[in-house]
């Protein structure tokens, strides 16, 4: 099977050197320069050849010119009403694929030619630009090619440089402020599974750069956008087939100043594959241990193996670390096959990330009232040292085939794997309880996502021009948290216990997570006249269904006072487990229940069918209306795990129907500038946990969390006005103002009638949002600084909850929560200057990104809550090429390494929560590029 | 095959309307899918599960063990009795599964066993002669718990009990009647509870929410449980002659504004046991709330093991008391008291103001071999009685008192006719040898008048009928 592969490779990397030598193949792309879509029947001409070489556009505009001489002076592209461009200095490869991608501006004059120069017509930020300036909605967008320029290494730092966007954790992506609920996230138009068992969020690190070709920000809803979304909507859309052959290989290797080689990293014994990121079965519940576990004096002899069937590392260790690394390829090509037009690509990466920090410190702190005097008392103050150790490999495979000028349909394979081991250690004091306490955690993720993407596009010049566009999309993913271990003791020269009256006992916790997602969309585009205009009619549907498993059990370690001595092996060993004498006190012995284990696990599902139609006027010469309207039906439905014969079995399902209207003026003000105006309406549903009709108790955040059926959803009303001014090269000026109304949002809040922290989803009446948006790209030629240019965006964020419950009754109400949407920053700023000089093959830039302080944690009662402090992150890199493939870059990263901070603020004095620093990294990487 | 058989709370009602229905035409008969089950496996064992009904009105007889199969709940309107000498086993389980019995708001348990016959709370594996699993062994099964209808200082009415989620309304106490009647324990003892209720919650022997004055209890032993041994938020009610034994945490521990009784607690700790009583005031969110956590104890006697780093007790977060006509012997630190301050150095709410507005009397009783003082005419009331303060975040204090604070704090050790004198008792016997009868505080109404201090007079009350002096 293998050779069979590798052998039909090879054909289609040969195939394309078949060309006779002193000939070769142009192909490109033509746009209208005006509305930045494709421009079909257009006319591409070789100069004075005979017999004509000639080439029609496609329905996406692109043409391919055959066996063109590579003596060749012009070629020419004419469209009627439409200015003629004359190409030249096309420095034609022999036996190659030139590709010639180029805008068509429409003109009045009778005849208008335009003179230029193949050289400067390859940009494909241009064409994000200009699709910017097309889209019928509000879109921000970045390019593979400025987020190589940038550095970033995947799809969540790159999405940081957009405007409006800020990233959460390194992977959860917010856009306007707005959390997981209000963001959605799709691959190539197919909807993706967040991998989260308690959010309905995508983890965008999972995607490499090197996979990308761009990623659109859709900022304002139209109806062929699925509507559950309020802040946005993110496309990432990977690699399609090149136009000619192109072949990359790259390596690079890092050097973080705490982490890398590091004699001190923070790691504990895995398995053998943890190098790849894979558990070898290491940390797999062990066989005694799978079916039920008897209780203590129920089955002695039984728990007695069943304890000691589990490994015993539960603490941490040191080994040395290496360097950073990463290495890709891609190889892809368009052939003939058949006769038609086939494209393919292959792209494969992988990389292993060192991080870690033994300067941390942890505090917890609550705030103690008496009259007017407060203090914020300590709970725990700790140093903490961390060590994450990531792998992950990626591998794309993608195929087109062109069947004839009208109709085509590609495929797309995506896997991707991640192996995260990460080890934890604190100590310090426990004021409350007079301890000095010591706290090891070991854990491991794996993440794996596998999707199948077909698609389709079909013209029918001779049935009203009708355009049918279509994908159905497959993906299987999966997240397993093998034997997350925690072990904390207190105690000091030569006396430890542990006190676990005092905190959780020795624990192994098991999660795993799996969810199948499909998404089938079809749309039909079609022009009409309305009123005498030119108008497009668009109209379409969708079917989306997703099916989610997630399980999890979690074992106690205990005894019944067996010694400790401080040495965690020891207590762990084999001669503590079990009762040793008649009448002694028992030992070691593992706990679990399975009623709670099958309690906190859960199937879900959910089903939306969705139905649009909306309509694209020129209503007046300048005056473009887009509106429509969506309908989305949904069914959601979770069920606990537990048989359903126990009554401790629950299950909500939830059915609704939505009315989505969106209307659109986008007024042209100028051939570069446009006014739009939105109004759209949109609906963030309830996540499947927050229906679930129980508490759960969350282990890793260590708080519970009541779920509610009665949960209405949120219908926002959002408002939109832009301002938008399109220079040369891609150059933009742009300025926003928003507004969002909430009707219903959700929001978590704290039950003040709980004992421990226990937060409810119930729905306000209502909230709003407004902010403001500005984006600036400029080149800075007109100053007399060629190559030179400068961009940036910052936007200004205001949200406000608030809200009093009366939790069953008017005595136990009182609570008012006032404090701004969660994880919402008030402020994000970006800006980048970049110096580009395409002769010298040299690239120089300086990238910088902050965002203002934002809420992380939600306390209890009068504690303030835990803000997370804002984080400038300044990026440099230089790029040089080689000769004609080889490329050398140098990255310097995290360049002001301030520490990352969480902290409780109390009568303008900071008391921290959380703080470390990560560190510089260095990197050199090395690129061999033919295209 | 044992042939089971269902005999639900609503079985003879569901009886009966087969009977009555028979006549009429395929009318399907739906099982309530809430009602408690009462399955009986014919061998004596009666398992209880509560899926939301509760227990009814309902005897648990002496005849039959009862084992309870998850949280058992007698409901608001009900009544549950339980035979003298009848035997209950809860269940081994954590969080979901965790076995309990819990008297919600409005529900009663009229739990009346005598000195021959106690009513036994125990773990599925023990037996009723408490051989059948370590003697010490703690955190087999959860507890007893009541919760009444009596005032708080919480911030809401509703609280919910720790470990169970606010969603089961079973779970919530409080109210605004002090007089309110849970109901009656009478020689009940609780054995080996305390498991893991959720969210590291340990159930403790017997919870106490908000219990009123018009409940009894009287004659209570706790042996080894995996958290307190009795431990009130709020409420008014009085308990009496009560035995803790062995328990993990704290012995007496109350919080929320508690302002009932005590008389004859006793305990004997365990080398892992903690303080001998925690006595807070308020909940942290509203420490100086009203009704203050001031209650009135006398005749206790606490025994700790020596060098197990025990407290005697400790006063905080606007805690008041009244401990006279007490024993207190062997902890290894003596009694604190919480004393806090402004940014001005201006004492605010604490319970050290509580002490100096006059609602915190310790009086009347003897220390021995506490704070390492023995010697009744020598010894360091500043060791004896200590005042403590928030700390920083390395476990500093943040401030000290004043001096003339803890001198006035010390010396109401000395000031209030408590002395250091060995009673001659012991772990084995807490009877004194030397029985301490001279300075004896007056009683208020409600307490028995009786001429020693300590919770033992001459005899052991506990004897006969608890796990602890079963032999005796």
């Amino acid at each position: 099977m293998k050779k069979i592969i590798i052998s039909v490779f090879l054909i289609f990397i040969s195939v394309s050197f078949l060309q006779a030598q002193d000939m070769c193949v142009v192909r490109g792309k033509v746009t209208d320069g005006e509305t930045g879509e494709a421009l079909p029947g257009a006319i591409a001409m070789v100069d004075n050849s005979d017999p004509a070489i000639v080439s029609v556009t496609d329905y996406d505009g692109n043409f391919s010119l055959e066996n063109v001489p590579v003596n060749t002076k012009k070629i020419i592209i004419s469209f009627l009403s439409y200015e003629t461009k004359i190409i030249e200095n096309l420095n034609l490869p022999a036996g190659g694929v030139k590709v010639i991608n180029l805008l068509l501006e429409k003109t009045d004059s009778e005849i208008s030619e335009v003179f230029v120069s193949a050289k400067s017509l390859t940009n494909t930020e241009n064409a994000m630009i200009s699709y910017q300036k097309k889209s019928s909605g509000l879109v921000n967008g970045i390019s593979s090619q400025q987020i190589s320029k940038l550095g970033d290494s995947d799809a969540a730092s790159a999405l940081k440089r957009v405007s409006g966007v800020s990233v959460s954790g390194g992977k959860y992506v917010f856009i306007r402020g707005l959390s997981d609920r209000y963001s959605m996230v799709s691959l190539n138009g197919g909807e993706i599974p967040g991998l989260d068992p308690n959010k309905n969020t995508v983890q965008m690190d999972m995607f490499p750069s090197n996979i990308i070709d761009n990623i659109i920000v859709y900022k304002s809803f139209t109806p062929d956008l699925p509507a559950s979304f309020t802040g946005g909507y993110i496309n990432i859309v990977t690699k399609t087939y090149p136009e000619k052959f192109t072949l990359s290989f790259s390596t690079s290797f890092g050097y973080n100043t705490q982490s890398s080689l590091n004699k001190q990293f923070l790691t504990y014994e895995g398995g053998r594959y943890d190098v790849l990121g894979i558990d070898d079965g290491t940390r797999s519940i062990p066989a005694a241990a799978a079916g039920y576990v008897p209780f203590l004096y129920e089955n002695n002899d039984e728990l007695d193996k069943i304890t000691g069937s589990f490994n015993k590392i539960m603490k941490t260790s040191y080994k040395k670390s290496f360097l950073n690394h990463s290495h890709a390829f891609s190889v892809g090509n368009q052939i003939k096959l058949f006769g038609k037009p086939f494209g393919f690509i292959f792209s494969g990466s992988c990389k292993r990330d060192f991080s870690s920090y033994d300067n941390g410190v942890y505090g917890r702190y609550n705030l103690i009232e008496s009259g007017s005097a407060g203090i914020m008392n300590p709970l725990i103050s700790e140093t903490e040292q961390k060590g994450d150790e990531e792998v992950m490999m990626s591998f794309l495979a993608g195929f087109s085939y062109k069947i004839n000028r009208n109709n085509s349909i590609s495929l797309t394979f995506l896997r991707d794997n991640s192996g995260l081991k990460s080890a934890r250690y604190r100590e310090g004091q426990k004021p409350e309880d007079n301890l000095y306490m010591y706290e090891h955690v070991l854990g491991f993720q794996e993440r794996k996502f596998l999707t199948e993407q077909i698609s389709g596009i079909h013209v029918f010049p001779n049935i009203l021009n009708l355009k049918i566009d279509w994908i159905s999309s497959y993906t299987l993913s999966e997240q397993r948290e093998p034997d997350l271990r925690f072990f904390n003791y207190d105690g000091e020269a030569n006396q430890y216990s542990i006190s676990y009256n005092a905190y959780p006992s020795p624990a192994r916790f098991y999660r795993n997570l799996s969810e199948i997602n499909s998404d089938t969309k079809i749309n039909f585009t079609f022009p009409v006249k309305v009123f005498q205009k030119k108008s497009k009619f668009k109209a379409g549907g969708a079917y989306t269904y997703k099916s989610r498993i997630s399980e999890s059990r979690k074992f106690d370690i205990l005894s019944q006072g067996l010694d400790f001595n401080g040495r965690i092996e020891d207590y762990l060993s084999d001669a503590g487990i079990g009762q040793n004498a008649e009448n002694a006190t028992y030992g070691l012995y593992v706990s679990d229940d399975v009623l709670t284990d099958a309690y906190n696990s859960y199937t879900a599902s959910e089903y939306i069918s969705a139905g649009y139609a909306m309509i694209d006027i020129d209503l007046l010469k300048k005056m473009k209306l887009i509106t429509g309207m969506r309908y989305e039906y949904s069914y959601t439905y979770i069920e606990n795990n537990v048989d359903p014969s126990n009554f401790k079995h629950v299950r909500a399902e939830q059915a609704l129907n939505d009315f989505l209207p969106v209307l659109n003026l986008k007024y042209s003000l100028n051939k570069n500038s446009n006014l739009r105006l939105v109004y759209a309406r949109t609906v963030a549903r309830p996540a499947f946990r927050e229906i679930a009709p129980y508490a759960y108790y969350d282990f890793k955040e260590g708080w519970r969390v009541v779920g509610n059926p009665e949960l209405k959803r949120t219908l926002i009303d959002n408002a939109d006005l832009r301002y938008e001014l399109f220079g040369k090269n891609g150059d933009i000026f742009s300025v926003s103002l928003f507004y969002k109304y909430f009707n219903n949002p959700i929001e978590l809040i704290d039950d003040p009638r709980a004992n421990n922290a226990e937060f409810h989803y119930v729905n306000v009446d209502n909230s709003k949002m407004y902010g403001f948006e500005t984006e600036l790209k400029k080149h800075l030629n007109e100053i007399n600084m060629p190559n030179f240019s400068i961009g940036g965006n910052y936007s200004l964020l205001k949200s406000q909850v608030k809200y009093v419950e009366n939790f069953g009754s008017e005595d136990n109400s009182g609570v008012i929560l006032q404090r701004p949407m969660y994880e919402q920053a008030p402020w994000v700023a970006n800006a980048y200057l970049s110096y580009d000089n395409s002769d010298k093959g040299l690239n120089i830039n300086a990238a910088f990104n902050i965002e203002g302080d934002k809420l992380a944690v939600v306390t209890k009662g009068a504690t303030p809550n835990i803000y997370k402090k804002a984080y400038p992150d300044l990026k440099f890199n230089i790029s040089k090429t080689f000769g004609k493939y080889f490329k050398i870059k140098f990255n310097v990263s995290n360049i002001l390494n301030q520490n990352y901070k969480k902290s409780y603020n109390y009568k303008g004095k900071e008391y921290i929560f959380q703080s470390y620093k990560l560190g510089r990294t260095y990197s050199l990487s090395l690129s061999y590029d033919v295209n | 095959m044992k042939n089971k058989f269902l005999k639900t709370a609503l079985s003879a009602l569901m009886f009966s309307t087969v009977i009555f229905s028979s006549c009429k035409k395929d009318t399907p008969i739906e099982p309530n899918p809430n009602a408690t089950t009462y399955e009986d496996d014919e061998n004596g064992n009666i398992t209880v599960t509560d899926k939301g009904e509760g227990t009814g009105n309902y005897t648990f007889t002496s005849d039959k063990v009862w084992i309870l199969n998850g949280l058992v709940f007698v409901n608001d309107g009900q009544t549950l009795t339980i035979e003298p000498g009848a035997l209950i086993k809860g269940k081994p389980g954590t969080g979901e599964n965790a076995s309990a019995l819990i008297v919600a708001r409005g529900g009663k348990i009229n739990a009346v066993g005598t000195a021959s016959k106690p009513i036994i709370f125990t773990a599925e594996a023990d037996n009723a002669e408490g051989t059948g699993v370590g003697a010490d062994a703690r955190g087999l099964w959860g507890g007893l718990i009541l919760l009444g209808k009596a005032t708080t200082s919480n911030l809401t009415v509703d609280k919910a009990v720790e470990g169970i989620p606010t969603s089961e309304t079973r779970g919530l106490y409080g109210g605004t009647n002090d007089a309110d009647n849970s109901g009656t324990l009478k020689y009940v003892s609780v054995r080996h509870g305390g498991t893991d209720i959720g969210e590291g919650n340990e159930i403790n022997g017997l919870t106490l929410g908000a219990v009123g004055s018009g409940t009894t209890i009287d004659y209570i032993e706790i042996v080894a449980n995996n958290d307190d041994g009795i431990e009130f938020f709020g409420g008014a009610v009085m308990v009496k002659h009560a035995l803790i034994v062995k328990c993990k945490d704290d012995s007496y521990d109350y919080d929320e504004g508690f302002h009932g009784k005590g008389q004859f607690w006793a305990t004997i700790q365990a080398a892992d046991s903690d303080r001998g009583g925690e006595h807070d005031g308020g909940p942290g969110d509203n420490e100086t709330g009203t009704p203050y956590s001031k209650p009135e104890i006398y005749n206790a006697t606490y025994i700790s093991a020596a060098g197990s780093g025990s407290r005697t007790f400790t006063l905080r977060d606007n805690a008041g008391v009244t401990y006279a006509n007490s024993i207190f012997v062997n902890f290894d630190k003596g009694v604190d008291i919480e004393y806090l301050q402004d940014d001005q150095a201006n004492m605010v709410d604490c319970s050290y103001k509580m002490f100096e507005n006059g609602n915190v009397h310790i009086q009347n009783n003897v220390f021995y071999n506490v704070a390492g003082q023995t010697d009744g005419s020598s010894y360091d009331s500043y060791e004896l009685f200590k005042i403590s303060t928030p700390k920083d975040d390395q476990g500093n204090p943040l401030y000290e008192a004043p001096q003339d604070k803890k001198d006035a704090w010390a010396s109401a050790f000395t000031g209030n006719t408590n002395k250091i004198s060995d009673p001659g008792i012991s772990a084995a016997n807490p009877v004194p040898s030397n029985p301490q009868t001279d300075d004896m505080a007056s009683y208020p109404s409600g307490f028995e008048n009786v001429s020693y201090k300590g919770a033992f007079g001459s005899t052991n009350w506990a004897a006969g009928w608890t796990l602890t002096f079963f032999k005796n």
